[in-house]
């Protein structure tokens, strides 16, 4: 009885190999084929984030002209000393310069909104996160919870504030004002949600990076070229 | 400027976040500031002085009848320590709105439950207990004094009820349920402080499940030695005759607190040297504690307050254990100092210093608000006697009720 038992044990086992090395090959097959979909796997979640508004920085062509971040005050009447984009200057060991922007992640689990105790400050329909100055108290809570800096309180109007991927420009069809202002086109803007968006096909084709993944916020500004001591 | 000898002065080092450092500090880099140091502090006194009271209300520890009252009346007067954030807030006039709109509910828009937002049901519902608790205490007191003065506050504070064995026992055994649902709040609302810090993932220097446990414990020793402090100073005041008795209990309450508190402390910097913080940050880390002199002091302090109440002799006596427990509130201020205030020199990029100094509109603040709890602590002793005879000799008595 007991041969037997080992017997029957011993074809469960193998059914079941059989069964997982099927399950891989089929995966396998699926990864092959559908490469585009695991590429995109960092930037999916079940999350209902309609459009789902990104970003990529190419940090090999951003030469740091800072015109960005003067469009960026202009556009958005960004107070002097604060800023919601900003761009980062790395130097290599060989010596050559590497330039960073950087600004709001627009996360899709954003710390920022987690701790924000009067629900200030919120991710809109299309993934954008936003903050309303009607209802902010500036506890600074968000400002401690944001591993990227990239939150302030705004001097002139006592509240939260941050980069909004210019959503008064973006809902009429226009591009934000840095992504505009860029003169190499180092940072390309646009809707995950379009299949056929430069974004999209920019992130099934290339390697990108995003910034301090171990926090979990997933943020949805994708670098490509990133060094990693700029990743903070 | 003594406060930057006292607390160091750090020049900004490496790598940091240009809206940290940009037009003002506190725009994004060392956000919460001197009053968030004092909200905390405060509220681990409201927590240990209330632990004290009811130890005797709740749990029946008749040594500590005498200074229950005092204690109650001294957590009541700091409650309103709300202030201190309040003040901090940008918006301070939409305070409100914690109560009114709380985030703890998640959803799409807004995922996730925020912690403060916890405040404005764990506040008033301690405040509410703390109302009937204070309100209980003193009722037969106050009973008897509008029996012998017929004054219209002890009118209203007796409740419509004379001082006669059946209602105090009834009072006895409300107080007694209060004080026991008093402790977990009491303790719910300090620790939750400690979480709001703990639960802040950016700052690698917060992430200790520790902070809340360690706020409590801290809690306790600050709220002992602030009893102690305050029961010298009512009894001399009030030519009472100061139990020396209770002293030493409280002191060895301090003693216990202190070395659980100081354990746990140990532990907290023994695992901080193993963690392993991104971008070189242990470096920094341990160069920005190397720099602050507030540190040295406050283990120099430490040290100096845990061998006077190690040594029963000193612990004993009242004369050195009073100045000792105002070493001690000093001390544990110095340890909400740092554990609030580091964190956040460290940038969040793990790879730079800022720097904070206390300024003159924060120290004129803290000044005012302490100055409030202060004038309502003197208003509550007014009308509540302090060392009412059916507040504060309960353990007498409890001797005539077994009897009758």
């Amino acid at each position: 009885m007991d041969e037997k038992s080992n017997n029957n044990r011993d074809r469960g086992i193998d059914a079941r190999r059989r069964r997982l090395i099927k399950t891989a090959a089929v995966a396998a097959a699926s990864l092959m084929m559908a490469g585009s979909d695991v590429a995109l796997a960092g930037t999916t979640s079940g999350k209902r984030r309609g459009r789902r508004f990104v970003m990529v920085v190419d940090v090999d062509k951003c030469y740091g002209c800072y015109a960005c971040v003067v469009a960026c005050a202009h556009e958005n009447n960004v107070p002097i000393g604060v800023f919601r984009t900003w761009i980062e200057r790395y130097v290599k060991p060989d010596g050559t310069v590497v330039f960073v922007p950087k600004q709001c992640n627009h996360c899709d689990n954003p710390s920022c909104v987690e701790v924000c105790p009067v629900g200030a400050t919120y991710v809109n329909e299309d993934g954008i996160v936003l903050v309303n100055d009607e209802i902010c108290i500036g506890c600074g809570a968000c400002i401690q919870n944001c591993p990227y800096g990239a939150r302030f309180f705004n001097p002139i109007k006592g509240v939260a504030d941050k980069c909004t991927f210019c959503s008064h420009r973006i809902y009429q069809d226009l591009l934000p004002a840095c992504v505009e202002a860029c003169p190499t086109g180092a940072r390309i803007f646009g809707s995950l949600e379009d299949e056929e968006s430069e974004v999209s096909k920019l992130l099934r084709s290339t390697k990108t990076e995003q910034l301090k993944k171990w926090t979990g916020n997933e943020p949805q500004i994708f670098y490509k070229g990133l060094p990693g001591e700029a990743n903070t | 400027m003594v406060l930057e000898v006292m607390f160091g002065r750090l020049e900004e080092l490496g790598n940091v976040f240009p809206n940290e450092v940009a037009y003002d500090y506190s725009v994004g880099g060392v956000v919460w500031r001197f009053l968030i140091v004092l909200y905390p502090f405060f509220t681990g006194l409201i927590a240990g002085s209330f632990v004290v009271s009811s130890l005797a209300y709740g749990l029946g520890y008749k040594r500590y009848y005498r200074v229950a009252g005092l204690a109650l009346l001294l957590t009541a007067s700091l409650m309103v320590v709300p202030l201190f954030p309040m003040a901090e807030l940008t918006q301070p006039g939409r305070a409100p709105e914690i109560f009114t709109r709380p985030h703890i509910t998640s959803s799409e828009m807004y995922p996730g439950i925020s912690p403060m937002a916890v405040f404005g049901v764990v506040y008033l519902a301690y405040l509410i207990l703390l109302i009937f608790e204070v309100l209980f205490t003193f009722r037969a007191d106050m009973a008897r004094r509008a029996a012998e003065t017929g004054g219209l506050i002890y009118r209203i504070f007796s409740l419509g009820r004379g001082y006669d064995e059946a209602s105090v026992s009834l009072d006895r055994k409300i107080v007694k349920a209060l004080a026991i649902i008093g402790i977990p709040l009491a303790a719910t609302f300090h620790a939750y402080v400690g979480f709001l810090f703990s639960s802040v993932k950016a700052r690698v220097l917060w992430m200790d499940t520790l902070i809340p446990v360690h706020f409590l414990t801290s809690a306790i020793f600050s709220g002992t030695a602030l009893v102690v402090v305050a029961y010298y100073l009512a009894g001399k005041l009030s030519r009472e005759e100061v139990d020396l008795d209770i002293v030493r209990g409280l002191g060895w309450i301090m003693l216990w607190a202190l070395l659980v508190s100081l354990g746990l402390e140990i532990v907290s910097e023994a695992a901080r040297t193993y963690y392993r913080l991104p971008a070189s940050g242990f470096e920094y880390y341990e160069e920005l504690v190397s720099r602050l002199a507030v540190r040295d002091i406050y283990y120099i302090l430490s040290a100096v307050i845990l061998v006077a109440l190690l040594i029963p002799k000193l612990r004993n006596d009242v004369r050195i254990l009073l100045p000792v427990s105002i070493l001690s509130l000093l001390q544990v201020a110095m340890y909400r100092w740092m554990i609030i205030t580091t964190p956040q020199l460290l940038s969040r990029t793990n790879a730079g210093f800022l720097h904070y100094s206390v300024e003159a509109h924060e120290v004129r603040l803290a000044i005012g608000i302490v100055a409030l709890m202060g004038l309502i602590f003197l208003v509550l002793t007014w009308i509540f006697p302090w060392n009412g005879y059916y507040a504060t000799h309960r353990d007498e008595l409890e001797g005539v009720g077994s009897h009758g």
